[in-house]
């Protein structure tokens, strides 16, 4: 038999076809693909003795008390700490994959110099010497009348002293803090209570009624172990929470509250105001208790503007019925104790006025100073030396910096980069970020000096704001810390010319507490904890902090004010007020216009870098919408001429973003939301900016007012 | 001639058909001898009665102890018991010099999966049978077959190079766990098992 070219052929696609009902292609691409996680570039977990360490959940203010399970003395995995009184057993997904971040893709391994080119974002390494000294020489030869700044994404750390103390010998040295909700909140309370310097937190495991415009209490607004229990409360016979949620976006909040209010865009101060006239209207007698106290011009004001919020206007304003405004403020004002929340979502800060209305309205309640409202807190002690005044980016002068140093890396809506770069010198400037990763802040940086990874030092967490309970803990390192990072108090004291090492700092504030001799110390065995006399010195509450122990203070038992100033001095209020009784009506679709809102993950993933476990969970489940998504009611995206996954550009006054089109019948008509923040999906590439402008002007309003948008097909 | 023209097709199928299924499963799995035999009948039931926890115990805090050290070993194996070479091997290279046996485990997992003994074991009540077949009254250690591609045992992806499973046993992909999981109604997150 003669072999031909053709038989050839045959006999071989009859093989291949052969071949291919065979298991043969398929068990070998399963095995091949095996790989992906054998490569050489994976960590790999040591073999060895199987041992369990504790520390504490840095991630997030929360500090969350972990239990490590190691083998051969690092971590594979990470859970919480079920008898400890941080956290009580709770620890969110981000939190559980905490150990994965020292081994992130976009971890730095030194200190780097950052280029930005058209679509990428790279680095070029130089020494920590020289990083050292490039920033000193930036700081002794900036120009006159220009100063330094940090930014400190998590003020009330010892080092966050140590910057102010830094600061305090620059001329002019700007020590800016996130302008977020709670710090305006105290500014509203500071102003009605003519009261400097107050720290209150939310007492919400004993409010009976809760009222939240736009808080996500659900969703990452506080530790997992509190929102647990608050999501178990609304169910509980003998403590029942009754939570309402005021939001024109549907947000897991929204979803999981009692009673959701989805008012129109830009209308919160309306209904807080509107709410106040239903509580003083129909419970004189709370009404007779704090505005008989209050400064003639002050109730004369008060009771104007409130004629101008009647439940009507209020409706019609708002979007919610008459009838629901009233059952809403009678169980504000008969299911006691009863709370107002405004804010505290990481899309940005609810507006001034606004936060002043919700103080008046919980000082009507009687919410502020009483158990199940909003109680003082205990405060940190830190050590007595001259420091920089707090101020937020908006303090400071266009034009007026030199030298930017920015700590942590969290990229909120306060401290975006479009409001920092207009701060920045125009006759030169070098930003610094100490982020040990290459994404948000840093990407914007000019030189970046990676601190260690979360687990590889010992980091101070200064516990939950939101809480009424203040606490001090220290993450204990689990991991060796990777050589090349950079502790930001070895860059202060190059800068300064002083030798402190970040251990002694932190014994000699664990000292303060000691001397103090206020507050329990709870560790991992005992949960119920031991009184701060128990302590012979403060070198054994440090030992007890390293094994993974939790100072906890409880609030201040002060007497609440007797004089209230309701419109909180502040000028032309009642005008600002009277203004918000009309509003601008919402985008009807009409020419492709709606209302746009952000939203953003209040959460650990909101802080930093997330483990790229949690990027594929989010990526593949759309558990968090990203930044992609355009979110709207079928009806307004027929009416805007997009349909559900087609690809459109929503475009604002300030920017457009490319998106794909998502349509959810839950949403109000006439609005879409828009996730801003850190994008997982698209982290350390360029695009990760892309499109962030769209919301600039939304810096000085509401996130729950929004922006006017055109989306229309691409 | 058309016929002998027409069976080089029908050759090439048969040629691809038997190298898929009889020549690719001999060469892709390699087979290593366990470094000493092991008899678990001999310890087990009837033999010396011991229960499977005996020796994979799991520790008081959930802990899964995996296989026995040599020191548990030699609580009775100091000395050779009975005659045979394997047991004075045994005693003499591993018990005597206190050596760990580098036994080559069919059931290890890759390193990205976490896999809790005392959950399955405790709170789901499943037998040591389920997951690992009748290994406890087996008198002889199998070769280990490695998989020369992926590193792993056999015993891993199941007897069946096709992939279909004979025994609840018999495959201990992520997918096995997956549809015992949803036979039992227990849907779980990813991170439950790779932390």
């Amino acid at each position: 038999m003669q072999v031909t070219r053709r038989g050839l052929l045959k006999f071989a696609g009859a093989s291949a076809a052969g071949i291919l009902f065979s298991p043969l292609p398929w068990k070998l691409l399963d095995d091949i693909a095996i790989w992906t996680q054998t490569g050489p570039w994976i960590p790999k977990v040591p073999r060895g003795p199987l041992t369990t360490a504790f520390s504490t959940c840095a991630l997030c203010p929360g500090g969350c008390a972990v239990e490590a399970r190691c083998a051969g003395g690092i971590p594979y995995a990470m859970r919480a700490a079920v008898r400890h009184t941080a956290g009580r057993g709770a620890l969110c997904p981000v939190g559980m994959t905490g150990h994965h971040l020292a081994y992130h893709p976009l971890r730095l391994s030194g200190a780097s110099v950052i280029r930005r080119t058209s679509d990428q974002v790279e680095t070029d390494s130089l020494s920590t010497q020289e990083a050292f000294d490039r920033i000193l020489g930036a700081l002794n030869t900036r120009p006159l009348a220009t100063g330094v700044a940090v930014i400190d994404q998590r003020p009330g750390r010892t080092l966050s002293g140590q910057f102010r103390a830094f600061l305090a010998q620059q001329s002019p040295g700007y020590y800016i803090v996130p302008d977020d909700d709670r710090l305006r909140m105290h500014e509203a309370f500071s102003n009605a209570c003519g009261k400097d310097g107050l720290s209150l937190g939310f007492d919400i495991e004993r409010t009976a009624t809760l009222l939240t415009i736009g808080t996500p209490v659900f969703d990452g607004w506080t530790r997992p172990a509190r929102t647990a229990a608050l999501l178990d409360r609304r169910h509980d016979a003998r403590n029942p929470l009754k939570l309402i949620h005021a939001d024109p976006r549907r947000t897991r909040t929204s979803v999981l509250a009692d009673q959701w209010l989805p008012i129109a865009p830009g209308s919160e101060t309306a209904l807080v105001l509107g709410l106040t006239n239903i509580v003083m209207r129909d419970h004189p007698s709370l009404a007779a208790r704090y505005v008989a106290d209050l400064h003639t011009s002050d109730r004369r004001g008060m009771l104007d503007v409130l004629s101008l919020f009647t439940p009507g206007i209020v409706a019609k304003r708002t979007g919610i019925p008459v009838d629901t405004l009233e059952k809403v403020g009678s169980a504000l004002a008969h299911r006691k104790p009863s709370m107002v929340i405004a804010g505290g979502d990481a899309a940005g800060p609810i507006d001034r006025d606004t936060h002043q209305a919700v103080a008046a309205l919980n000082i009507l309640l009687g919410s502020y100073g009483t158990p199940g409202g909003l109680l003082h807190r205990d405060e940190l002690p830190m050590p007595a030396t001259k420091m920089a005044a707090i101020s937020t980016i908006g303090d400071v002068p266009d034009g007026s910096i030199s030298l930017l140093i920015i700590d942590g890396e969290e990229m909120t809506c306060s401290t975006c980069w479009e409001s920092i770069e207009s701060k920045l010198s125009p006759d030169g400037h070098l930003v610094v970020s100490t982020s040990p990763f290459l994404t948000q802040l840093s990407a914007h940086a000019d030189i970046v000096l990676p601190s260690p990874a979360p687990y590889e030092t010992a980091a101070e967490v200064v516990g939950d704001p939101t809480d009424t309970v203040v606490s001090l803990s220290i993450s204990t390192p689990l991991l060796p810390r990777k050589q090349g990072s950079v502790e930001p108090i070895e860059l202060l004291n190059h800068l300064s010319g002083e030798s402190v090492a970040m251990q002694e700092l932190l014994k000699q504030r664990i000292a303060l507490v000691h001397a103090r001799g206020r507050g329990m110390i709870a560790g991992y065995q005992d949960g119920s904890g031991h009184r701060l006399s128990e302590f012979a010195s403060a070198d054994e509450i440090w030992s007890a902090f390293i094994e993974g122990a939790v100072w906890t203070s409880p609030p201040l038992h002060e007497t609440p004010a007797h004089s209230y100033t309701l419109l909180g001095h502040s000028p032309n209020i009642v005008d600002r007020w009277a203004a918000r009784a009309e509003g601008e009506p919402n985008g009807n679709g009409a020419d492709g216009q709606v209302i746009l809102l952000p939203t953003a993950s209040s959460d650990a993933a909101s802080c930093g870098r997330i483990s790229p476990l949690m990027t594929k969970i989010y990526q593949e489940s759309e558990v968090r919408p990203t930044r992609a998504h355009l979110v709207l009611h079928p009806d307004t995206g027929r009416r805007c001429g997009v349909d559900d996954g087609d690809q459109a550009v929503v475009q604002t006054e300030s920017g457009s973003r490319h998106v794909t089109i998502r349509f959810s019948a839950s949403l109000m008509p006439g609005v879409a939301q828009l996730s801003i923040g850190p994008d997982p999906n698209v982290s350390g590439k360029k695009s990760e900016f892309a499109g962030s402008d769209v919301f600039r002007n939304t810096l000085s309003r509401s996130p729950m007012a929004g922006v006017t948008a055109i989306v229309r097909r691409a | 001639m058309t016929i002998t023209r027409s069976l080089v097709p029908i050759a090439g199928l048969a040629t691809g058909l038997f190298a898929g299924w009889v020549v690719f499963p001999t060469v892709l799995y390699t087979t290593v001898d366990q470094p000493v035999q092991f008899n678990h009948a001999a310890h087990t039931g009837n033999g010396a009665g011991m229960s499977c926890q005996d020796c994979h115990a799991l520790g008081q805090d959930g802990r899964f102890a995996g296989i026995p050290g040599i020191h548990q070993c030699a609580e009775c194996h100091e000395e050779p018991i009975g005659s045979s070479e394997n047991e004075r091997r045994f005693v003499e290279e591993y018990v005597q010099q206190n050596r760990e046996v580098p036994w080559l485990v069919y059931a290890r997992q890759p390193d990205n999966a976490y896999f809790p003994h005392v959950v399955h074991v405790h709170k789901a009540k499943l037998a040591c049978e389920t997951c690992h077949g009748k290994h406890g009254s087996s008198s002889g250690l199998r070769p280990y077959e490695m998989n020369r591609i992926s590193g792993y045992s056999r015993d891993i992806w199941g007897s069946s190079i096709a992939g279909i499973k004979s025994q609840a046993w018999d495959g201990m992909k992520m997918d096995d766990c997956i549809s015992c999981h949803s036979v039992h109604n227990n849907d779980r997150a990813c991170i439950d098992c790779h932390k």
